[in-house]
């Protein structure tokens, strides 16, 4: 009976210490979503919803904190400001509730309402703000002699435009189109691509890099990613080419297969995803002769490029051969002279 | 007796398997199909509209609703072009295994250490950024003079480190406070760079090895927070250590000092 008994209770650890450990953070925040892209009238209002869960150990005491950001003018990630002056996007409308705590507690997740409403008189302009969620472990002693504490800050970005219609006004034009003159053969070659915004509000990266090779149209594609570029910001285009969009697709068809075999299929993607979806481009398969022509389109906007690719390693080496046989026979001779003269 | 222990058993069966069965359902809540995956599926749960004084208030749940302006929130931007499987939004993670730092008691010439754990989870490709400052430097306040506080000032290192640029330190005899970040690899973490070498991984490059420090951006003396990681690739539990390290100038006192020490999460967009 005894071992009966101690068999239920290692079976009732076994059930639910597993998950406890994967939650064994001290902080571990969640928050949903990180970035919303928002359009309202003047005159109009909108509810924001953030969701923000606690799946931490301790109870925290969240801040919640209005910013402004601006991008980095390369990657698309967040460079944060000092402060804000945007007063139209509130906490359940109220200013007063920024830099007022809320608890969080364990476990818990808290969706909370952003009030954006906007005055009838205000003009065509997109803002870039940023919700900062400032979490401490709620403390019951004020000050902490001992220790020092770390505490977090996660942020959920708003791209806020503020517009009569819903008319799309981004513009992409192409800013930089980096590809070299000539490479080698064996060498392949890498190209990269700057786009800027010069339209008057947020728009997604749409297009293509063809590289084609006579007699080929196109010997390969590469889809540029939907990424985002701000008003009057600049972004690397990243892009995937075809086949490898085409890899994606089938590993998502084998998504069931994956999982039962062992392996971790999220860890499998991501590695997938970050290897093959890049913001510098290397193009080399066996060896490359000839012209090369690479057509970069975005929207509207349309550039071409040629690189010259020519076996360059070999003609190097067919001109230093006779330089060093002739090195080598000078050397030859002047051992030939000295044995003699020995 | 034995009734009592077979009940007793039999319910504790039940619970185990009823409540593991509880805790595992709950970490899915998750929808999809072949062709797309929404996440605690909200394509606008809560929509519809409100009259106020001034404007008229409409509503978006938790934001999968609110994509791109225009044409481009109701076309296939989430799930179209080639990308769906790539997810766009998605939720972010941040977390910290600790929230304490205990250096112990601080003397001269001798260093003492302490370090966790941060990680980051986008699912989005459109990465992140983790700033860090410090509210002051490192200092002992007494409860019998609280105005009267004694510094440990950041570090210089061995021959000079500052806020964004990190430098070797490895004499004790050279006091202040710092801190080194080095990546780290979680179980069910993406690989960020293969193996991790300088510029591959999502560390700041001038954490060279576990021996370059920083100083930390100090708030009260109006200095930026500084990036210690990024990336603007999709994140899966990318992680990483920060150790702290201080040792204390030979003229002061032995003691306890604190601070604390901000970490800042920002998506990208």
């Amino acid at each position: 009976m005894k071992r009966f008994l101690i068999l239920v209770f290692l079976a009732y650890f076994i059930c639910f210490f597993p998950q406890r450990i994967l939650a064994a953070s001290a902080l571990d925040l969640k928050i949903y979503p990180p970035v919303a892209y928002l359009s309202v009238k003047p005159g109009a209002g909108i509810n924001h919803q953030v969701k923000i869960s606690n799946d931490g150990l301790y109870t925290l005491e969240v801040t919640p904190l209005l910013v402004n950001f601006h991008g980095d003018d390369k990657t698309g990630l967040v460079v944060l400001e000092q402060k804000s002056d945007f007063t139209y996007l509130n906490l359940d409308g109220d200013p007063n509730k920024w830099g007022k705590s809320i608890l969080l507690k364990p476990g818990e997740e808290k969706t909370l309402t952003f009030v954006i409403a906007i005055p009838s008189e205000a003009t065509y302009q997109e803002h870039y703000l940023s919700i900062l969620f400032q979490a401490k472990q709620l403390s019951y002693s004020s000050i902490a002699n001992d220790h020092s504490v770390v505490s977090a800050v996660v942020a959920s970005n708003v791209i806020l435009l503020v517009s009569g219609d819903e008319q799309n006004r981004g513009e992409l034009s192409i800013e930089q189109f980096f590809l070299p003159k000539v490479a080698d053969s064996f060498m392949g070659f890498s190209f990269s691509a700057l786009v800027k915004n010069i339209g008057l509000n947020a728009t997604p990266i749409e297009g293509h890099i063809q590289i084609s090779h006579w007699p080929d149209q196109s010997v390969e594609t590469y889809e540029l990613y939907p990424d985002m570029v701000l008003t009057g910001g600049k972004r690397l285009v990243r892009a995937m080419s075809e086949d490898d969009l085409q890899t994606l697709e089938k590993m998502e068809e084998a998504k069931e297969i994956t999982i039962a075999s062992g392996e971790n299929y999220e860890v499998k993607k991501t590695n997938f995803i970050n290897e093959k979806l890049r913001s510098k481009f290397f193009y080399k398969k066996g060896f490359l002769i000839g012209a090369y022509d690479l057509e970069l389109k975005i929207g509207d906007d349309l550039l071409q490029k040629r690189i010259i690719v020519l076996p360059f390693s070999i003609l190097l080496i067919a001109i230093l051969i006779p330089f060093l046989y002739w090195i080598f026979m000078l050397f030859q001779k002047s051992f030939k002279k000295k044995s003699v003269i020995d | 007796m034995k009734i009592r222990s077979v009940f007793l058993a039999s319910f504790l069966l039940f619970s185990a398997v009823a409540f593991g069965g509880y805790i595992a359902k709950v970490s899915a809540e998750e929808m999809q199909s072949d062709s797309y995956k929404i996440q605690f599926g909200n394509f606008n749960m809560a929509s519809g509209k409100r009259d106020g004084e001034t404007y008229t208030l409409s509503d978006t749940m938790g934001g999968l609703a609110v994509g791109p302006y225009g044409q481009y929130g109701s076309s296939n931007y989430f799930i179209g072009s080639g990308f769906q499987y790539v997810y766009q939004i998605d939720y972010f993670f941040f977390s910290i295994s600790k929230l304490s730092i205990e250096l112990g008691e601080l003397f001269a010439n001798s260093f003492a250490t302490d370090s966790h754990t941060i990680s980051v989870t986008t699912n989005g490709a459109s990465g992140y950024n983790v700033y860090v400052f410090e509210n002051h430097p490192l200092r002992q306040i007494t409860a019998d003079s609280p105005s009267d506080a004694t510094d440990v000032n950041d570090t210089n290192c061995d021959a000079g480190c500052d806020e964004d640029t990190a430098g070797s330190w490895t004499d004790p005899g050279n006091p202040g406070f710092g801190f080194n970040v080095t990546a780290t690899v979680l179980p069910n973490s993406s690989d960020p760079g293969g193996s991790f070498n300088i510029g591959d991984d999502d560390v700041a490059d001038d954490f060279i090895n576990s021996n370059y420090f920083r100083q930390f951006a100090n708030n009260e003396a109006g200095e930026s927070m500084q990036s210690i990681m990024g990336s603007s690739n999709v994140a899966l539990n990318n992680a990483a250590t920060v150790n702290y390290k201080a040792s204390m100038p030979g003229d002061q006192a032995a003691g306890n000092y604190q601070t604390s020490i901000v970490f800042v999460a920002v998506p990208g967009y």
